[in-house]
Formats: structure tokens, sequence, C-alpha cells
């Protein structure tokens, strides 16, 4: 009995890394909620700059919609309102963009998903 | 109020009446009593079209209307088919429910259920927003249009108007609304609905398999469901609980292949057509020409969805033809869209595109011309390569020396990517330069490095990382069957077309009327499927995609794209 | 004291029963007063001008704001009929008040379709329709708790403010255009 048990337990310690290794893969996804622009000491237009980091964190943010609309997939939050800093990436302008976003892990849910049949 | 309103209507109505008779007797008035007789059925069905799609009189004035009641506002800004739609079948958006409008059922009583429907959950719940009315008749009709009372006594001006018609316009009025959606259209009986597919001979056979494939196993998949129906009983009421009548309907995919010239394929497709009419074409396939095939849709009022084309026919106001986007012209708008909003910081310098004329690079080039006008900007420079003309190093470097463009555009294939490369890095290289991340093909993935940072892409579709999200349910389409055997987009757009098929007759309630298809469409929602960002409708609306991403490659071996735009921008 | 004030309550009633009979057609809509903040967002009006958003909206004139699209079928055409019977009514005094509409479809409502729902209603200048980008008219619906996924679901609301207090008069519903011009009124337009 006890040794049937241990042999339960060392299995069960045995898949903990698989488990873990599993919890860190998935794709990392930013819902961006707000933004604005540093200039950071630049002078360039500040209207200009706000509406390029518009597009700049506009385009790191994803649509939650195409991960659960295809099904199979569900998104863990792992950060509330983290700011993330990037370069406004233009060349004629300078400064950054901080984008004010949620990050989710975008994860694979085996046992919820279809049959994935191999053609 | 709403009685007083009435009262004075009518009386205006009768004094109008007498004018007009004066007025009648009168010369030169084309709408004397005599001329309406004389018009054809044909004519007088145009003018109920009119009044019903337009909002105009037959007199060519504008009918008018009263909205919420009391204000007065141009029938023109609030037709009839605004809200009960083309086909007349009604709509339904947010709490608004608009109950069809076509004589069929207008003259008959209403319940709270659909008769032969009652026990299917779809159509008995849409059918309780309906209320419960007696039958019409011209004279209650006519009240419910003048006076927003219905034959319950209900009014419905909080939300339809009530217009100011005349006896005999009223007339045409309702003949048109007898003849709307009357009888089902054509290719479908009880027991099928039948399509058809064109595919214009001499296409690449890789990719009509792949245009056929998803087609052919989503009908399939119907008529085995449907032929399980018959010989299960279990099957049969799992079905009709989902689909109603439909559960037990197959359907049927003919193949039209068009030969030879364009010039000769409306002949075809008429002959096809006299020889088995369809209730709509569904894909189809085109590496060149669709235009005659748009034309004859147009024509028959013969509804396409999605066909693959390289080349869909633009247009703001036609109607039959449904297509994934607005073709690569899409990629030149997105640029526009994207420089647009840093030009303020050109400083006068100017935007150069290097176009390969063929018929891609003309459209990309076009594209971004019209976005670019239409935002008012000082027109770019062009310059363009004759086909087989290399795009070198020299070339290149000639035309930024002589420019000095802020943006630099080139619409070429991967030919030109070694010019690009030897740019970077150089005295006065533009600060922005951009490419078709699609007409780059493979070459895409295996940039050099250098030039990785310096180059902006477009992408019309979902990132590829992400669009392996959609992979299982494309890939269930061709079970024992080899994915590399097929052209991975087209496969995509075609399992794209068969769910909107689905999604769309399964919003219908059995009522197979081709513009009702459109109707249906024209109501859905956002859809994330395979391949593309996001796809659109609304009524009208016929270019599902709307968008394109302009992207960058990262660095490294195994490269993925990353976003530098959204999906659609203004 | 009361006795006067108790006839008063009755005249009043009296007055409400036979003040014309309530329409069937005069739907009810609810009415409430919030504080939105306005996301700094760039838009883009019916002229293809860029329009920043929170300027626009937090001015010293009233500002009415409703969110439509362009090829929107029913609840649309109500709420800009009564933007129409509020621009007639203003009559030369247009600019007074400022009327915004907000696109809730930005894929398909380019300036040129925005343009061209305001000729279709005669607009005149006062009146603004505006695009943008997806994300930032969703972040500009959600700040007014307009949001909707669908816009096939979207709901008639219309939006007051009032420069004085800056409060925002929240109306859902399709009103008729007695109550639209009290509500209005009330405001102080």
């Amino acid at each position: 009995m006890t040794s049937k048990l241990l042999l339960l337990v060392l299995a069960g310690l045995l898949t903990l890394p698989l488990a873990a290794a599993a919890e860190e893969t998935g794709q990392k996804v930013y819902l961006v909620k707000d933004y604005r622009y540093e200039p950071g000491g630049s002078t360039g237009d500040p209207e200009v700059g706000q509406s390029l980091c518009g597009t700049r964190c506009n385009a790191l943010s994803s649509d939650y919609l195409n991960f659960i609309e295809p099904g199979g997939w569900r998104m863990v939050k792992v950060a509330s309102d983290s700011e993330v800093v990037l370069d406004l990436g233009n060349p004629f302008m300078q400064g950054e963009c901080v984008c004010l976003a949620d990050e989710y892990l975008v994860k694979l849910v085996e046992y919820n998903r279809p049959k994935e049949v191999k053609p | 109020m709403s009685r007083k309103v009435n009262h004075i209507g009518q009386l205006v109505l009768r004094l109008g009446a007498l004018c007009a008779l004066l007025l009648l007797v009168g010369p030169g008035n084309t709408f004397a009593a005599e001329a309406k007789a004389q018009l054809s059925p044909q004519e007088r069905l145009r003018l109920g079209e009119r009044m019903y799609r337009e909002g105009l009189l037959p007199s060519g004035e504008p009918m008018e209307a009263f909205v919420s009641g009391d204000v007065p506002v141009d029938g023109t800004a609030f037709t009839c088919v605004s809200c009960h739609l083309i086909s007349g079948l009604g709509s339904i958006e947010g709490e608004v429910v608009t109950p069809p409008t076509n004589g069929r059922l207008l003259y008959q009583a209403r319940d709270s259920y659909i008769k032969g429907s009652e026990f299917v959950p779809y159509i008995s719940n849409y059918a309780k927003y309906l209320p419960v009315r007696p039958a019409y008749t011209d004279a209650s009709l006519a009240r419910l249009i003048q006076a927003g009372v219905d034959p319950t006594e209900r009014s419905v001006l909080h939300v339809m108007p009530r217009y100011e018609v005349g006896d005999e316009d009223m007339v045409l009025l309702l003949e048109y609304l007898k003849a709307l959606s009357a009888e089902h259209s054509p290719g479908v009986t009880p027991e099928e609905i039948k399509f058809a597919t064109v595919i214009v001979e001499g296409t690449d056979p890789v990719k009509v398999e792949s245009m056929l494939a998803p087609l052919q196993f989503s009908i399939d998949r119907k008529n085995s469901l449907a032929q399980a129906s018959k010989r299960n009983d279990r099957v049969a009421r799992m079905g009709y609980n989902m689909l109603g009548d439909l559960s037990m309907m197959s359907f049927s995919l003919q193949h039209w292949i068009l030969k030879g010239p364009p010039e000769t394929w409306r002949a075809q497709l008429d002959a096809y057509y006299r020889k088995q009419p369809v209730f709509a074409l569904l894909g189809g396939i085109s590496e060149g020409e669709w235009e005659p095939v748009h034309r004859f849709c147009e024509e028959m009022k013969l509804p396409n969805l999605f066909p693959v084309v390289d080349h869909p026919v633009l247009s703001d106001t036609d109607w039959y033809t449904q297509y994934f986007s607005r073709g690569i012209r899409q990629e030149g708008e997105a640029v526009a869209r994207y420089l647009q909003g840093m030009s303020e910081l050109f400083n006068g310098r100017d935007v150069v595109q290097v176009v390969r004329q063929s018929r891609k690079g003309d459209a990309l080039a076009s594209g971004f011309r019209q976005q670019w006008q239409v935002a008012g900007l000082p027109a770019a420079k062009e310059v363009v390569l004759a086909p087989g003309e290399a795009l070198t190093p020299q070339r290149l470097e000639e035309i930024v020396a002589r420019e000095k463009p802020a943006a630099l555009i080139v619409w070429d294939d991967a030919g030109s990517l070694p010019a690009l490369s030897a740019l970077v890095g150089k005295d006065g290289a533009p600060g922005i330069v951009i490419t078709s991340g699609t007409w780059l093909g493979e070459a895409l993935w295996t940039l050099p490095e250098p030039l990785r940072a310096n180059l902006y892409l477009t992408w019309p579709y979902r990132l590829p990382q992400e669009d392996r999200r959609y992979d299982f349910a494309v890939n269930r389409m061709l079970i024992g069957k080899k994915l590399a055997d097929y052209d991975r987009v087209i496969l995509r757009q075609s399992f794209i077309a068969q769910e909107m098929l689905g999604k769309a007759l399964m919003d219908m309630r059995l009522e197979f009327y081709r513009d009702f298809l459109y109707d249906t469409l024209g109501m859905m929602g956002d859809m994330y499927l395979p391949l593309y960002e996001r796809l659109s409708f609304g009524p009208g609306q016929r270019y599902a995609s709307k968008g394109c991403f302009i992207v960058q490659l990262t660095k490294g071996e195994n490269p993925t794209l990353e976003r530098r735009s959204e999906w659609v921008g203004h | 004291m009361i006795k006067s004030g108790l006839v008063m309550v009755l005249v009043f009633l009296l007055i409400g029963l036979f003040s014309g009979p309530a329409q069937a057609a005069e739907a009810k809509y609810q009415r409430s007063i919030e504080t939105f903040s306005v996301p700094d967002v760039v838009l883009v009006n019916q002229d293809g001008q860029k329009v920043h958003l929170k300027s626009l909206l937090e001015s010293d004139r009233p500002v009415v704001v409703d969110f439509i699209y362009g090829t929107c079928t029913t609840i649309c055409p109500v709420l800009s009929a009564g933007y129409v019977n509020l621009q007639k009514k203003l009559g030369p005094d247009n600019q007074k008040v400022h009327l915004v509409s907000i696109t809730i479809d930005p894929e398909n409502d380019t300036p040129a379709i925005l343009k061209e729902y305001l000729t279709r209603y005669r607009a005149k200048p006062g009146w603004d329709f505006l695009t943008g980008s997806r994300r930032d008219i969703d972040r500009v619906m959600k700040s007014f708790d307009a949001y909707f996924r669908n816009k096939m679901d979207h709901k008639p609301l219309t939006f007051i403010r009032s420069p004085e207090d800056k409060h925002w008069v929240r109306l859902y519903g399709l009103l008729s255009s007695r109550d639209f011009m009290n509500e209005c009124r009330e405001v102080g337009i």
C-alpha cells in the first residue's frame, strides 16, 4: 500500500517539471488600454506624437476576439496596467510611447480542444 | 395627437385629391389618370420600387415623412428599404426588430409563431418579437403607411415614420409590396438548394482544387446530415431542432467551366443558367478577368459569394457579388493611410512610388494614389519600371538622389531586394521604405538582416503566428489529404465562403430569397475566421476584409512579422 | 397652505391628463446624469481632418454625442432625424451647439462615407461625424459606457454635455422630438 503510494508520489513529482514547462509556454499578448507620448527632450508637435503613439501602441495590442473565437485557446492574465515603453520608431520624430496594457499568455487548452486531425 | 394629425392628414389628403383631380384635367400633367392606366406592369412596379428604395414619388418629388410622431424628414433619408431591406423581409438591429413588409406576409395574419416552424427554436424565438395582428387589407395597409397605426390600433410611430402618400401613388406602392419577395428564388425546391461555382479553364489546378475542397466538403457534410435524418429519427429530431426544414434539404454544386476569351463567357454563363438555374454561386476562381461574371450576376440578380479572384470589380453600388477584399490595391491604400499619419513631418519632401508596370503594380500604385489624394496631400512622384527592366541598385540610388524622398515605396517583386538592401545606411536614404509583403513571396522570410529594420511591408492577413490557431478548423476539411498539395491562402478563403454560407442559411428562417441572403449577410457582426484579421459586414458592404497591416520582419533565423499599424486606420 | 398645495397638485394632474393624448407612440426613455473621462485620442472627421476628441468635447458650448454608423438601417435614422430637427430649430444659431456623431463601424466608415451620410440628412455646419482607428473608437465607446462588441447590437444612446457643470445627460431610447428638445432646453441649448 505504501509502496503504491510512493510510486504515485514519484509519478507526480516526475510530471511537475513538465507541468511547469507547460505553464511557461504560451504566446505573450498585450491588450492596450491607453497610451501617451513622452517627448523626452525632443521638440516635436506633441499632438503628432500622440497620434503616432496611438498607431504604435494600438499595433502592439491584440484583438482578444482573435483568441476566443477559434476555440480551444484561453487567455491567462499575467499583469494588469503594465507600462510598456516603446521607442516611437519613427524616422522623423524622436520620443517614446508608453502603452498602458494588460498582459496575457495565450495557451492551448488541450482537454478542451477539438480533436486535431492530422491531414 | 396621432388621431388629430390623422384627422388633419385625411383632410389634407382629401383636399389634395380634389386639387389633383382638378389638375388632372389640365394638359401637360404626366400623371393624368389615363396616363397612369397606360403604364405597363413593369413601369408600375418600377415606380413602386422607386418609392420603396429611394423615397421618391412617381412625380419625382421626395415623399414627405414624419418620424418620432412629429419630426418632418425627407423621405429620401428615411426610405422603406433602409429598415425593411431590399428583400422586404425585415431586419434585427439592437433592440429593434423590423418586421417583414413583403405582400405575401403582410396579407396573412400573424401569430406569435410561424406556421410550419413552431418547434424550431431559432425561428420561434424570432417570431416572438413580432406583434400579433390580423391580415392587412389594402385599406389598413394604406392607413399604416399614412398614419402609422396598425390593424390592432397600435401605433408604430416611435420607430416607423408615417408617409404622405396620395391614394393613386399608394396603389403603386402596394402593388410593389405585393410583388416583393412573393415567391422563392429559382434554384430552390422543398428538397434541394442548387449552387454552382464558376471556374475559368486554364486556372492552375492546385488553386482550383484548393477552392473546391472546402466547398465540396461542406456540401457533402450537409448532405450526409440530410441522409442520416431520413434514416434515423434521433438525427432527424436534432437536425430539425437546429435547422428546421433546412435539415432535410440537400445541396448540389455544379461546376460552370468558362472556356476561351472573356468576351465569350457571358453566352456560356447564360447557357449554363438556362440549363439549370441555381440559387446562388459559391466561390469561383479566375487568375485574370472576372468582370464578365460580375456583370452577369448583377443583371441576373444572382448572388456570388466569395469568388477567389485577383482583380475584384470595385463598385460602391453593385449588389450581387461579395468579395473577400478590394484586392491587392488595398495594400496601396494601407500604405497611404500609414504615411498620412506622419506626413506633417516630411517637411515638404516628396513621396516617391516606384512601380513595376503590370496589373498588380498598377493596382498597388492606384490604391496608394487615390487614398493619398483623398487626404488632400501633394501627389507622390512616380517612376515606372517597364516589364523586364531591372531595378538595379544604381538605378534606385539615382532616383533617391534626384528626388530626395521622405518616403520611398517600391511596388515590385523580390527582384527589387538587392537594390533596397543597397540603400540601407546610405547618405540621404529615405526616412521610410515600404514594399508589398505579398509580392515578395517566399523571399520575405529570408530578407537580409540589415534590411529588416529598415523595410516596412504590407501584410493583408492576420499574422501567421496568430493564424496558426485556425489550422485545426481548416485541416479538418482535408481529412486523408496532404496539406502540402494545396494553396494555403485559397484553402482558407474557401473555408470562409462555406462558413459564411452556412451562417447565412441558418439565419434566413427558410425564406430562400436571393436578396434576403445578402440582407442576412449584411446583418452579421464582425467575423474572426482563418486568414483575415477581421471580416466585417453591413448593409450594402461587399468587401469583407477592409484592412491591411504594415509590418516588419524580426531578426534571426526564425523571424516573425511584427505589426507597426492597426488593421484599419484612418 | 396644505389645502392649496393639494389643489395645485390636483390641477397639475388634471392638466396632465388632458394635455393631448399620450401617444402610444411616445415610448419611454431612460435618463441619467453621468461623468465621463473622454480619452485623449485623435479621430478624423467627414472632411478628413484630424480632430482631437478631448478638446472637441470638453468645450464651452453644449455638445450632443451619439453613436451611429454609415450603413445603419433602423436606429440611426431616428437618432439623426433628432439632430436634423434640432438644427432646424436652432436656425442660424446652429453653431451654438456642437452635434457630434461617432461611428461604431470604423472599418467601413471612411471620411467619404461620413460625408455622404451627412449630405443625405442635409446636415448644416455644426454637426460633425467622426471615425478613427478601431481601437481608439472602442476606447471612446468604453469611456461613455456604450461599448458594443457587435455593431448590430448597438442601442439608441444620446449624450448631452452641459458646459457649466461638465456633466453628461445620458438618454437611452428613441426620443420624440418634443422630448429631445426638452432635454436640450434643460441643458441650456
